[in-house]
């Protein structure tokens, strides 16, 4: 029988939103066991990738406000 | 050092893991990463690779080894530039895994939010110095001051290495 398999990718800056600096050690862990729980087949990555900037926008939590930023797509 | 004792690796928030508890399937697994590790690949080449293997080999999460894994990972990471030196919340996650077993116990035990504290080890809230203190009473810690050198030190490269040498 063949299995249908649905591939799921997601980009992740490496830098943070608010100050562009570096993820402390901690949630590179807590993402991987994240992933790990919910993913117990197997995943692959992650892959570091290099692209221009682009327009984007989100809702932040605490304010419930809309935040336009550059990203990395 | 006697000739076939085996040291302890201690992580960058210089939690103690005794190689010796490392298990048999578990071991081969170490040296090889070892090997990789010694080579200073790019930071999320390792992260990939060593996920891969560890999943080919079916290796326990949570274990001795992937905990390893994770901190080699990590010192790669800081050493390219990638992640930030460990900050008080790599210490609070490594205290309380060590002293509680699990962030739900640890929650039960003294009362604290666990909501709040996904929160901040997601880094999208802190911890007051008040409820910092209160954290480490109960953990059985303080907080001190340390210079950026010593930090990094600990989270050398060549730390990992040495403890790792006489893994086979």
């Amino acid at each position: 029988m063949n299995e249908r398999l649905v591939e799921c990718s997601f980009l992740l800056p490496i830098v943070r939103d608010s100050d562009r600096a570096s993820h402390p050690p901690i949630v590179w862990r807590l993402l991987q066991d994240a992933i790990r729980a919910a993913f117990p087949q197997g995943h692959s990555g992650p892959e570091l990738l290099y692209v221009e900037t682009v327009p984007g926008e989100y809702v932040e939590d605490a304010t419930k406000k809309l935040v336009r930023d550059e990203s990395r797509r | 050092m006697k000739k076939h004792e085996m040291p302890i690796y201690r992580t960058i928030t210089r939690r103690r893991l005794a190689l010796s508890k490392l298990t048999r399937e578990e071991r081969p697994f170490i040296a090889r990463v070892h090997a990789r590790y010694q080579k200073a690949p790019e930071w999320s080449k390792f992260a990939a690779w060593w996920v891969q293997e560890f999943a080919k080999r079916r290796l326990k999460t949570g274990g001795l080894a992937y905990r390893i894994c994770q901190d080699l990972e990590a010192r790669l990471g800081i050493a390219q530039g990638k992640v930030a030196p460990p900050d008080y919340r790599d210490y609070l996650a490594d205290l309380i895994e060590e002293k509680y077993g699990s962030r739900y116990k640890f929650c039960k035990e003294t009362g604290v939010d666990p909501g709040h504290l996904s929160r901040v080890f997601a880094s999208r809230s802190d911890l007051s110095l008040d409820a910092l203190k209160k954290l480490l009473q109960a953990l059985g810690a303080a907080l001190v001051v340390q210079e950026d050198d010593s930090l990094r030190a600990n989270a050398s490269l060549e730390e990992a290495s040495r403890a790792l040498a006489g893994v086979a």
